[in-house]
């Protein structure tokens, strides 16, 4: 419940809060939202020495469309992407995923760049970025959601790296995101997102294993000609996901199916 | 505001709570809740869980309803927050905490601010909400003893309520 | 019987404009709550909530495994931290403690053993989360960083866990030194020839059924805030604070006078707030060694590990039926998981075994419970506390029967219910009254049953699974009778107390010893004293929690509330009423006997004069009394219900099951329940509501899970631990009957608990119930979409095969 104490610098613009967090030891961290931070600190399951809070840096928030992307600052809040009128009409699936996103308090303060950041494989952001073959924008570089998420809770980015923007494709075709929990507020068990995307479609999964993956195989078939059934099969068999008992993993897997089937139907796949 | 980068026992901190401008000095971790109930004694704003589920710390910072459990006070400095003590005008209570009074909405009473507190924000966003306006917006705050049935119709009848007394105050311009 | 009700469609009266009704009476109106005033703005007083000058607070250092020798604590890191004022291990708790916590020897049938219970581990820990030290602070933060400091050694031993392994030959044990598990083993035979029941029966089934643990989890967790001084002060989030007072003055050597207990407003409890708890001998302890206030305040994650567990218990039935449905004969043997300590209520859980038999006839029942100690956090009561597990029980039975017989599940019911009162049980347990029938008839009415039936099979030739589950029950409440409840409890019986005052100005003050946690007393509690006393509503201001100032109280559980403190507080008004008569009479000048009360005002018929409380109370307080009377118009009052009471209903649940990922979703929640002369019918709804959520997040939610190998509690927050949230919310109908009771004078019995007795039974009988084409006969709890999921799915696979 108490967190461990920490020094707290506010950052007044990227270069600040970067050069701050570089002169703060291995184990500094950034603040956003702090909605995946501030839990971890308070059950003691980590110790930053530093916080940098980039929380103040409003102008990293925000929508933009430049011709077929769709850039959104990396501080854009999760009630900002759910009600944002041009993501509703130039990356719909994002705002559904946003509305999705656990409760109206967190979604208050949650922020995209937070959520790709924790590479949380049941955030459901990271799923829309690894499907749409999003570009994560960082204060050094850009790099490929492909490259992005690396391993259970691992990004590609340095220590002092901070994402500044993703750009998404414009996608304005059918779309559909079913997100499989006990209680509506909860982390997806699965989540399984389709996006079509002119003559093909794209898959993602959320929860579907330790890192964010993304359903190829799926994907392949319908590329091919196959049916929707026939893909959510192969997404469903390709998948690995965690459990602790072997009854879970088939449990999951057969959700992966079912929930994968139920979009690309959605979508008219 | 003077922060320094290696100053990991104090940071002063300007916060307008419910109106008045309040300055302290804080240790950087301290958590906004615990800022309120301890060091402004506004004990209103209650906690009940530490994994930022229940939703009995709902306050608005800037308006917006958000778990005060789950931000540092640091973090809202230069901010406004009101409390469930900012609700009421003196003697007359918002037409929210009557509308809970009247549907039996509230038992124990310990998650009733945190409910009352994110009600009033989701009206804001939805003055008429539907169904499931009200689920979606209420899905952060937890009750055990009402069983919710009550609050949904309390947030309803709330809600008519404010838009009514909006509409009055609109047509005496 | 005075007719069913819709409380939804009841009128309802705020408290700012509560009149009384056409008869006079404020009892029996939907009145909304006085003490809503403060908790609407944020203005109550839960102890957290409170400081006193010069407050320390405390944090608890608790075992982070189910079983292990304490080798060493090493607190001096954890001293030497600037603001930290003491560090006490178990070593230094035992010299300040003359006891420790009760173990009600009397209140364990047949124990084998129970035991010593300290509040902290001294060479042993034996559930995870048992207090290790304790660490005094400054300010909570401290306190927080001191306590990581502290270093424990220890070895591990092994963690009994599961129940079976547990008392089987060669188990390790919970407590080192003890010969095996068993707290207690006590059997009931059956009254005839019960294998010849069994052999000559058309129906015999055979389940095991599992009650697994659940938290209270109320939205408050326990504080213990104490000021060791010339006098001990606690403030306490509790259900009982005279009891705790008891316990814990005996516990440090204090005379019970010299101790006051305070419990404020407390944020929910559901029997977990009981106690007492390790935290309010430590709390007190660690306030006396530092010289200063000290606060401890529960984190969710110790609530949900060291608050405790609710159900808990394993039942293995066979139950034999004849060929017309007509029951013959059951047996019960029921598994309760303990934990490593008994707590206070001892053996309470055995109840189930004494209302397994539901509302039916049995010509016999044969039961065995056996108490299973274990290496976990100590199971207590839990809205409800046996009789939710006996509901199951006895209602999972009825519809398995049902099926083999190919039986209709409301028919075999009313072949069977009992119908005349009062009913001396299997168990040698009197139901006051009932009327089962008019409870289900009512239920059935409203769903529609024979629509239903027929919707269910469109719905089943579509492919769908739809099911109906029925859940009749009659319950204990009103605890309780001193006779039966005394050697339960320490040789106090669970009679209830009051005290009237009536001030010079007629304004009233009611004194009680229950003590609200939601249950709204200070609104019901009003309505009765005002008609007993004839004074406005507003008048009446009711008083509870502080031992200082009520008389010696049991507080609030078992639904006692109203059948046994309201009635105390009626007994009181009684005593005031007869003395405010003789008061009147005699400014009357007329004899006792011409007085009629009528209206709130004493009116001497013949002389067409009268007086009003008010003049009345002046008086008392004056010299114009009748010869030789006491000034003042105030009375104790102190009830011992003749009997329990017996609130009954039923619930009837719609569902739909989606095969192809095994969600539940509730159509319909239609609760008919009947607690007598209701005074509150919306206070009364809302205990309705709440109860039928727990029971149904029970069925579909909520477990306390351990790992297999380790013993040691997965899930401890929040996340983990699904109570329900709003959309998870069941649209829960509520009707009430209201049938008499001769208990007590105001023919009102509990009801706080009722709506949690059925619900759990309810859904599961109607999961089971739209599985049944499958062949699928039981399902445990909770009925998580996995678990429906693997059932459809290996019975599909079977019948594939």
């Amino acid at each position: 419940m108490i967190p461990p104490p920490f020094a707290y610098h506010l950052a007044t613009s990227v270069e600040d809060a970067t050069q701050a967090l570089g002169s703060g030891g291995e184990d500094a961290k950034y603040l956003a939202g702090g909605m995946s931070l501030i839990p971890v600190l308070k059950m003691r399951l980590s110790a930053p020495p530093l916080l940098v809070d980039i929380g103040a840096l409003r102008d990293l928030s925000y929508v933009r469309v430049d011709g077929d992307v769709v850039r959104v600052g990396a501080l854009t809040r999760h009630s900002d992407i759910m009600a944002n009128p041009t993501l509703r009409e130039y990356l719909p699936l994002l705002s559904d995923v946003a509305y999705e996103v656990g409760d109206a308090q967190v979604r208050a303060r949650g922020t995209l760049g937070g959520v790709l950041a924790h590479a949380d494989s049941a955030g459901d952001y990271c799923t829309v970025a690894l499907m749409l073959d999003a570009q994560i924008v960082t204060s050094s570089r850009t790099i490929a959601a492909a490259d992005f998420f690396q391993g259970f809770m691992t990004t590609a980015l340095a220590p002092d790296e901070l994402i500044t923007e993703v750009r998404f494709p414009v996608m304005t075709e059918g779309h559909e995101y079913v997100k499989f929990r006990r209680r509506r507020s909860d982390w997806a068990i699965i989540g399984v997102g389709v996006q079509r995307d002119r003559d093909r479609y794209r898959i993602g999964l959320t929860n579907a294993g330790a890192v964010v993956s993304r359903g190829l195989a799926g994907e392949e078939v319908l590329a091919a000609g196959g049916s929707a059934r026939e893909a959510a099969r192969a997404v469903a068999d390709a998948a690995t996901p965690l459990a602790d008992l072997p009854a879970e993993v088939e449990y999951k897997k057969s959700l992966i199916e079912t929930l994968t089937s139920q979009a690309l139907a959605k979508v008219g796949a | 505001m003077n922060v320094r980068l290696d100053d990991s026992t104090a940071v002063s901190v300007s916060i307008e709570i419910n109106g008045v401008v309040r300055t302290e000095t804080v240790e950087p971790r301290m958590l906004l809740v615990h800022f309120l109930r301890d060091r402004m004694g506004m004990t209103g704003t209650h906690i009940g869980c530490d994994t930022s589920q229940c939703g009995a710390c709902t306050v608005w910072l800037d308006g917006e309803a958000i778990k005060s459990c789950s931000i540092f006070a640091v973090q809202a400095d230069g901010h406004k927050v009101t409390t469930i003590e900012g609700l009421a005008s003196g003697q007359t209570l918002h037409p929210m905490q009557e509308a809970f009074h009247e549907e039996h909405a509230l038992q124990c009473g310990y998650c009733t601010p945190g409910f009352i507190m994110s009600s009033v924000s989701l009206l804001r966003h939805h003055p008429e909400p539907t169904d499931e306006d009200l689920r979606h917006g209420l899905e952060g705050n937890i009750c055990r003893c009402t069983g919710y049935v009550n609050i949904l119709k309390a947030v309803r009848r709330g809600a008519k309520a404010i838009a009514e007394a909006e509409h009055d105050s609109g047509d005496l311009q | 019987m005075m007719g069913t009700t819709a409380t939804e469609a009841a009128g309802r009266t705020t408290i700012m404009d509560a009149a009384r009704d056409q008869a006079g009476r404020y009892s029996g109106q939907s009145i909304t709550r006085v003490e809503d005033a403060r908790l609407i703005r944020g203005q109550g007083q839960y102890v957290d909530d409170m400081t006193i000058s010069n407050i320390a607070y405390a944090q608890i250092v608790r075992s982070p495994v189910p079983h292990a020798m304490i080798r060493s604590i090493d607190t001096s890191a954890a001293r030497a931290l600037p603001g930290v004022l003491g560090v006490y291990t178990g070593h230094d708790v035992v010299l300040e403690l003359h006891a420790l916590l009760p173990v009600i020897e009397a209140g364990v049938p047949n124990r084998r053993q129970t035991p010593p219970q300290y509040p902290i581990a001294i060479d042993e820990a034996v559930y995870e989360g048992e207090p290790l030290a304790i660490v005094v602070a400054e300010t909570r933060y401290l306190a927080a960083d001191a306590a990581e400091l502290v270093i424990v050694d220890y070895e591990a031993l092994p963690a009994v866990s599961d129940l079976d392994a547990a008392i089987a030959e060669g188990s390790p044990p919970t407590h080192h030194d003890a010969p095996d598990n068993i707290g207690w083993d006590i059997s009931f035979p059956a009254t005839g020839d019960i294998d010849a029941a069994f052999a000559g029966a058309a129906a015999v089934i055979k389940q095991r059924i599992v009650q697994q643990r659940v938290c209270a989890a109320s939205i408050e967790g326990r504080v213990v805030l104490a000021d060791y001084r010339d006098r001990l002060t606690v403030w306490l989030s509790s259900q009982m604070p005279h009891f705790n007072r008891m316990y814990v003055a005996e516990a440090l050597g204090l005379p019970e006078s010299k101790v006051r207990f305070i419990s404020p407003d407390v944020g929910g409890a559901f029997g977990s707030k009981m106690g007492p708890y390790p935290e309010d001998y430590l709390i007190p302890i660690a306030s006396k060694l530092v010289a200063r206030p000290v606060k401890w305040t529960e984190t969710r994650s110790e609530n949900l590990a060291s608050t405790s567990h609710g159900r808990g218990q394993v039942f293995d039935v066979e139950a034999a039926a004849a060929a017309d449905g007509k029951l013959l004969a059951m047996r019960v043997h029921q598994l309760v998981d303990i934990g490593a300590y008994f707590g206070r209520t001892g053996a309470n859980p055995v109840v189930s075994v004494h209302l397994s038999g539901g509302c039916y006839e049995w010509p016999m029942i044969e039961a065995r419970s056996v108490g299973v100690l274990t290496n976990k956090m100590w199971t207590g009561p839990y809205r409800g506390a046996g009789r939710p597990e006996a509901t199951h029980l006895v209602e999972r039975v009825m519809d398995m029967l049902a099926a083999e017989l190919g039986m209709d599940a409301a028919e075999i019911r009313r072949r069977n219910f009992v119908r005349e009162f009062p009913h001396l049980n299997n168990f040698g347990f009197t139901y006051d009254s009932g009327d089962y029938d008019v409870t289900l008839d009512k239920a059935l009415e409203v769903v529609d049953y024979a629509t239903l039936r027929r919707d269910q099979e469109a719905s089943r030739a579509a492919g769908h699974y739809m099911g109906i589950g029925i859940g009749c029950y009659v319950e204990i409440s009103g605890f309780g009778p001193s006779k039966m409840t005394a050697a339960n409890d320490g040789e106090i019986g669970l009679t209830e107390s009051a005290v009237v005052r009536v001030h010079p100005s007629g304004a009233a003050t009611v004194f009680a010893g229950t003590h609200s946690h939601g249950q709204g007393h200070a609104t019901s509690f009003a309505q009765i004293a005002a008609d007993a006393l004839g004074i406005a509503i507003e008048d009446v201001d009711v008083v509870e929690g502080d031992t200082t100032n009520t008389p010696f109280g049991h507080g609030t559980y078992g639904s006692r509330s109203i059948p046994v403190g309201g009635m105390a507080v009626y007994m009181a008004c009684q005593k005031v009423m007869d003395k405010a008569r003789a008061i009147a009479a005699n400014l009357l000048r007329v004899s006792a006997g011409d007085i009629v009360f009528r209206n709130g005002s004493f009116t001497a018929e013949l002389a067409g004069a009268s007086k009003s409380m008010r003049e009345v109370a002046l008086a008392a307080y004056n010299r114009n009394l009748p010869e030789g009377m006491e000034q003042g118009l105030e009375a104790t009052a102190f009830f011992d219900p003749p009997n329990f009471t017996w609130p009954f209903g039923a619930h009837v649940c719609v569902v739909d099951i989606d095969p192809g990922t095994g969600v539940t979703t509730i159509k319909r929640y239609v609760a008919v329940d009947d607690c007598g002369t209701v005074i509150n019918p919306l206070l009364v709804q809302g205990q309705v509501h709440g109860g039928v959520l727990q029971g149904v997040a029970q069925a579909l939610l909520e477990e306390v899970q351990y790992d297999a190998e380790t013993g040691q509690r997965t899930g401890s927050t929040f996340l983990d631990y699904l109570v329900p949230t709003i959309n998870e919310m069941v649209p829960t109908e509520v009707y009430h009957t209201v049938t008499p009771t001769p208990t007590n004078a105001l023919s009102v019995k509990g009801v706080g608990e009722a709506g949690t007795v059925p619900s759990s039974v309810a859904v599961i009988n109607a999961i089971c119930d739209a599985l049944a084409p499958l062949g699928i006969r039981h399902i445990e709890m909770p009925a998580s979409p996995q678990r429906v999921w693997d059932l459809i799915r290996h019975a599909t696979a079977a019948m594939v095969d």
